[in-house]
């Protein structure tokens, strides 16, 4: 039943080396190629989650609430997120008295640093036959998980670093919620990976290809979301906890503690903050797609265009818990982490490995 | 290729935009020193005590609890990556794949629900609104 492992595709950086050094790669000319398509990767990243992502959320959530938001800069308001960036940027940057020093000014660039480098290994598809992955680990999927969290630490860090009594409850919220629903994620993965028989992400896209069943003509994917649809939905609640996403949004709760670990962030550090989190439901959604939903297969158009779509389709759920589910309290917060999500994930695991061994 | 090298290379972009962006705004932006502005912000009053105050003891209980489980998120995930290969091999088998790991999930989950009756996961109510619900009765 073991697919062999394909012949390594090309990656991005080897694409870009072979083109600017030709067929001999020395270990400079790795990095040199590497920056570069870090450098493309990251820019495509923040224009899909640092300007488009905020917009559609601003038009979402006006569009629940009978609005019509932005329209006035650029087409449809699209440009209102630039203009607003350089707006905070040219803002003055106030530090609250008292503030710990290296730790308040850390903690932005850390938690954007932590959800860019998630897309490293990320299976983005090919374009103009160029596949956009740029590195391609057999640690791949424990590797997405572990920077992902680090996220976490940066929240904490601002929290407690900013001496406001807002910002801590906002920085504790966040650990407890990202703890509690950490676990869930991570075995929940894990019973895919008992299908997979590895972590690296290109083999974990690749076995979704294979057809499942043929209804009237048509061939579904063993995706793992119709393999094991109980494991997807356990994912997608515990990760909009992890991106703290209504119900899970009471790190940063606004009408309860104003802004959260945010309160005392202001001019680019606010952006840093804001611009990190969008990332991070961003990088959520690749992980959802590349476990879940198969990756960047799709026909006809290019394997980026349908990565794309299913990360968008990702974040317009995410929008839409946002404007229609109301927000869980601490206490309800807890029990459904420890006493639901975590009981819930290991009967999945356990299950799993009982049916997948049972039927081989 | 060293794909490490290519992660180092995205981890080195991931600093530099948002070091860049500083730089940016630092040349961009005005510094008006006055003396209010740099308090803390407490809803507009004058902020009262410090911030380096006694929190909750529960925080603490659910931290503790994550670690016993992320250190076991560690453990599983390699049997999940051989379990399939393990069930198929001769003289492993079903039972000799499967028997260990939930023995090893068991006795997690006993330690839960331990963790479950002496009160870990369950949030601790405010003192005076329990009175309250007590003075009701």
């Amino acid at each position: 039943m073991f697919v062999p492992l394909q012949s390594d595709p090309v990656l991005l950086p080897e694409t870009i080396g072979r083109v600017l050094f030709g067929g001999e790669i020395a270990i400079w000319q790795e990095a040199v190629a590497g920056f570069i398509a870090a450098f493309v990767i990251a820019n495509v990243m923040l224009a899909n989650a640092g300007v488009a992502g905020p917009w559609a959320k601003r038009k979402i959530t006006a569009a629940f609430t009978d609005r019509i938001a932005v329209d006035r800069v650029g087409p449809a308001g699209l440009l209102i997120i630039p203009a607003a960036a350089v707006q905070l940027m040219a803002k003055e940057l106030i530090i609250p008295d008292g503030a710990d020093r290296p730790a308040y000014d850390i903690a932005p660039i850390l938690l954007a640093l932590s959800a860019l480098i998630g897309f490293a290994v990320i299976p983005m598809g090919s374009i103009f036959g160029i596949n956009l992955q740029m590195a391609d680990p057999e640690t791949g999927l424990a590797y997405v998980f572990a920077v992902a969290s680090i996220a976490t630490l940066a929240l904490t860090m601002g929290g407690y670093a900013s001496n406001n009594k807002y910002s801590l409850m906002g920085g504790l919220r966040a650990i407890a919620q990202n703890i509690a629903y950490e676990i869930p994620l991570i075995v929940t993965a894990a019973s895919v990976v008992i299908f997979t028989g590895t972590l690296q992400t290109s083999e974990i896209v690749a076995q979704q290809a294979e057809p499942l069943v043929t209804i009237a003509g048509i061939t579904i994917p063993s995706w793992f979301a119709f393999v094991n649809p109980f494991a997807f939905v356990l994912f997608m609640v515990a990760n909009l906890a992890e991106v703290g996403r209504n119900p899970f949004d009471i790190p940063e709760a606004p009408t309860e503690i104003v802004a959260g670990y945010m309160t005392e962030y202001s001019s680019i550090y606010f952006v840093l903050f804001y611009m990190g989190e969008f990332i991070h439901i961003f990088l959520g959604g690749a992980i959802v797609t590349t476990v879940f939903l198969g990756g960047p297969a799709g026909p006809i158009l290019p394997g980026f265009v349908w990565f794309l779509v299913k990360i968008w389709a990702v974040f317009l759920f995410t929008q839409w818990a946002r404007s229609a589910v109301p927000r869980v309290r601490i206490d309800q917060l807890i029990e459904i982490g420890w006493k639901g999500m975590l009981v819930l994930s290991f009967a999945n695991l356990v299950l799993t490995a009982v049916i997948v061994g049972v039927m081989l | 290729m060293n794909p490490w090298i290519a992660i180092g290379a995205l981890a080195l972009v991931g600093l530099l935009i948002p070091l860049g962006m500083m730089a940016v705004s630092s040349l961009l932006r005005p510094t008006v020193p006055e003396k209010g502005k740099t308090a803390t912000y407490e809803s507009g009053e004058i902020p009262t005590g410090g911030t380096r105050i006694r929190f909750n003891i529960q925080y603490y209980m659910v931290a503790l609890l994550f670690l016993v489980f992320d250190i076991e998120t560690v453990l599983i995930f390699p049997w999940t990556v051989i379990y399939r290969r393990a069930v198929s091999m001769e003289g492993v088998g079903l039972t000799g794949a499967l028997l260990p790991m939930l023995v090893f999930v068991g006795i997690l989950v006993v330690g839960l629900a331990w963790a479950w009756r002496q009160g870990a996961v369950q949030w601790v109510r405010n003192p005076t609104e329990s009175q309250r619900s007590v003075d009701r009765q």
